[in-house]
């Protein structure tokens, strides 16, 4: 649905998209995920054909996609990153108004944007002028405008920045609906539990480039991190955790304000392993548990930072 | 049409501020309208010049028909035949003009070598040279009629002569009206209308064009379907809308309020003004459409359009007669579209015939009124191009970070 080879993107001097590639399948809910700056609004403008870029080539449902290019403007829906509607307008009027580009007629347009208001759960505020919104009825607006003409193919840019927890759930819940009924997904962010969360497949990326695309089980498989484990434990010697440091499958292993961090390689478990060290020191522990790796593992491990800094 | 439409419902959400203009503009001008059609009435009454005339000759036909043609146009003042009376009534003004009679008069007109009158007049008013002349012509036909026919009585001359001198004066007011084909008020409404026409199409253009060309709305206007061929036609057909009905109301109000002064005024004579003022909301249009690229919110918006609707309206006399302004700002005035609507103005009031060459100057201003029309329209596309390269980037739109 979208092929995306070679993308280069200069701002002047900076390199806003460096050699970018992406493949977008029919169908999936996919997240590009990068700390701010990392070009991820960038690359959904060239691709959208809003920006000039200087190198590569963008096909957008197997057609190259270019400012004239209607026919796929036509079946794409945008929430931009920034709230863009009319402060004149109503929230009725706005949705109706976006609408109208894509689907001229009235009455065809109608139920769409009902459903639209419906969705967004703004029905209680249709004739209310954007100024008298908070902050989060006013991303929930700006998606209802980019959605109402139920496009084939939706690129969400941040929607869920300054949102409530609830309200966001709410848009993630709706996003899921979208896409259970055939809409292609493209949702940027830079929360990454929305993104594991959210979608089927994950484009990490920094400074302009893709470093790692895949499920979240093929990226948190792409490192050497595993499980990380944390311990409860008092008066932990230095020694001990020399020990537990040495242990084959723990990667590494710290100690700070009576908690144990360990992180264990790959498919290791060597929680028995740790704890029957602990006990043979004569270590009183209290709570243990265990986590997952994050794609904030993933990106700090590649890039060597956090993926929030 | 969606754009049209849309910018409609915009425009309706500003409306409050187009009308408080609207109405602010209208409400002075019928205060002023007010004051004028006072000071007509005083200015009328004042034109009636005081006389006095003293006779020392006899009384006869002749005279007393003097007497009743100059009562007719002035008020008879009535003064004892002493110098010292007459010395005091000019000096504390109690009369304008003092016409004597000399002793034998009434018989050198009839042997037809009249004597000379003497008449005193107050200095410093040109009303008297007025009663002078009056009394000059009626003497004049009197004289005219004897010389044409010996026979007939002094009575007699006497009816003719004021008949004669009735009927020259009622073709001399007839010019005289002439002159000022359309009333004072409505010329000034004019004027002043320029001021409004200009604020008001510049405010309902750009607060339509100030939300288009928001960058964020214009990208996302840019993802959807339509083509900037008809975005613009929707943008253009409101701006035509705007401007017609910009134009029709306030003409319509100047129309109306100046109504009772326009009667018998030459219908072709309206037209034109309306016409004129047609042609500068289409100056008044090009410059919002060349101002709209400057104005991005609301503050600069109310800045630039107050300041450039006064700037204009004052360098085309709106305020102040184009006569008391210096010399160098009446030169900077040629080269504004407005100096040229002022100039129709004045001339369309001022034509008491219509022909190839009276109408050749008001043909020039509007010549000139098009031609800026048009140049400033064609520099705002020039700028509109440049401006749309440079946003290629859309260097103006900067993501911003939040967490
Ligand atoms: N118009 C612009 N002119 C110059 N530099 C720009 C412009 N827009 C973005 N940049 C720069 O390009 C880089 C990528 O920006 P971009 O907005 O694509 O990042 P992002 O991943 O969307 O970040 P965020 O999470 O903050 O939205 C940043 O370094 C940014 O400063
Ligand atoms: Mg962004």
């Amino acid at each position: 649905m979208i092929h995306v080879e070679n993308l280069v993107k200069r701002y002047g001097k900076l390199v806003a998209l460096d050699h970018f590639n992406l493949d977008v399948k029919d169908g999936e809910i996919f997240g590009l995920l990068g700390p701010n700056g990392s070009g991820k609004t960038t690359a959904i403008n060239c691709i959208l054909s809003l920006l000039t870029y200087d190198k590569g080539e963008i096909t957008l449902f197997g057609k190259p996609m270019s400012p004239t290019n209607y026919e796929s403007k036509r079946k794409i829906g945008v929430v931009p990153q920034n709230v863009a509607v009319f402060n004149e307008l109503t929230v009725y009027e706005n949705i109706d108004y976006f609408c109208s580009l894509y689907v001229p007629d009235k009455a065809k347009r109608k139920p769409l944007v009902e459903e639209a208001i419906a969705f967004a759960g703004l029905s209680d505020y249709r004739k209310f002028l954007p100024k008298k919104l908070s902050g989060g009825l006013l991303r929930r607006l700006n998606i209802a405008c980019g959605i109402a003409h139920k496009p084939d193919l939706i690129f969400l840019d941040e929607p869920t920045v300054a949102v409530d927890p609830q309200s966001r759930n709410n848009i993630l819940e709706g996003i899921k609906a979208l896409n259970a009924s055939g809409t292609t997904v493209v949702y940027t962010s830079h929360y990454m539990e929305e993104v594991e969360q959210l979608c089927s497949r994950i484009m990490i990326m920094d400074k302009g480039r893709a470093i790692a695309t895949g499920t979240k089980e093929e990226l948190t498989a792409l490192i050497h991190t595993g499980e990380k484990l944390t311990v409860e434990a008092d008066g932990l010697p230095l020694s001990v955790l020399e020990q537990i440091r040495n242990l084959p499958d723990v990667l590494r292993a710290d100690y700070a304000e009576g908690h144990l961090k360990a992180d264990c390689k790959g498919y290791g478990h060597p929680v028995i392993d740790v704890l029957d060290l602990l006990r043979q020191s004569g270590v009183h522990f209290g709570q243990v548990y265990s986590e997952p790796p994050t794609l904030n593992d993933v990106f700090l491990e590649i890039t060597g930072k956090q993926l929030r800094d | 049409m969606k754009v049209f439409k849309a910018s409609l419902l915009i425009l309706r959400r500003r409306a409050a501020q187009v009308a408080v203009y609207f109405f602010m503009f209208t409400a002075m001008f019928i205060i002023i309208a007010s004051f004028t059609s006072q000071q007509v009435a005083t200015d009328f009454s004042a034109v009636r010049p005081s006389f006095t005339v003293v006779n020392r000759d006899q009384d006869t036909p002749l005279t007393d028909g003097l007497l009743e043609f100059l009562r007719e146009r002035g008020t008879e003042r009535v003064f004892p035949d002493e110098k010292k009376a007459l010395q005091d009534a000019t000096f504390f003004h109690a009369t304008e003009y003092i016409l004597i009679i000399p002793e034998g008069f009434d018989q050198s007109v009839w042997s037809g070598s009249p004597l000379s009158l003497e008449a005193v007049s107050v200095p410093g008013t040109g009303k008297s040279y007025y009663l002078d002349s009056l009394a000059n012509q009626y003497w004049n036909f009197v004289n005219v009629y004897h010389k044409a026919n010996p026979s007939l009585s002094r009575a007699d001359i006497s009816e003719m002569a004021l008949e004669a001198l009735s009927m020259e004066t009622s073709v001399e007011m007839v010019r005289f009206s002439d002159s000022r084909p359309i009333g004072e008020l409505y010329e000034s409404y004019n004027r002043v209308q320029s001021y409004i026409l200009i604020v008001l199409t510049l405010l309902c253009v750009t607060s339509i064009t100030m939300s288009f060309r928001r960058p964020d709305l214009h990208m996302r206007n840019l993802c959807a379907p339509i083509t900037t061929r008809q975005k613009n036609l929707g943008l253009f057909l409101y701006c035509a809308l705007v401007g017609f009905i910009v134009w029709l109301l306030t003409t319509a109000v100047g129309f109306f309020v100046s109504l009772p002064t326009l009667q018998g005024a030459d219908g072709r004579l309206v037209a034109l003004l309306f016409l004129n003022s047609f042609l500068y909301t289409l100056t008044a249009l090009s410059i919002a459409m060349l101002l709209n690229y400057f104005i991005s919110n609301p503050n600069t918006q109310n800045a630039i359009v107050n300041f450039l609707g006064l700037a204009l309206s004052f360098l085309g006399g709106a305020f102040v007669p184009l006569e008391f302004l210096s010399e160098g700002l009446r030169a900077v005035s040629r080269f504004t579209p407005v100096y040229w609507y002022s100039e129709a103005v004045s001339d369309i009031c001022r034509l008491t015939v219509l022909n190839k060459e009276s109408l050749a100057p008001v043909w020039r201003s509007f010549a000139m009124e098009l031609a800026f029309a048009i140049a400033i329209l064609c520099l705002a596309l020039a700028v509109g191009k440049s401006k749309n390269k440079a946003e290629k980037s859309f260097g103006s739109i900067r993501t911003e970070i939040e967490m």
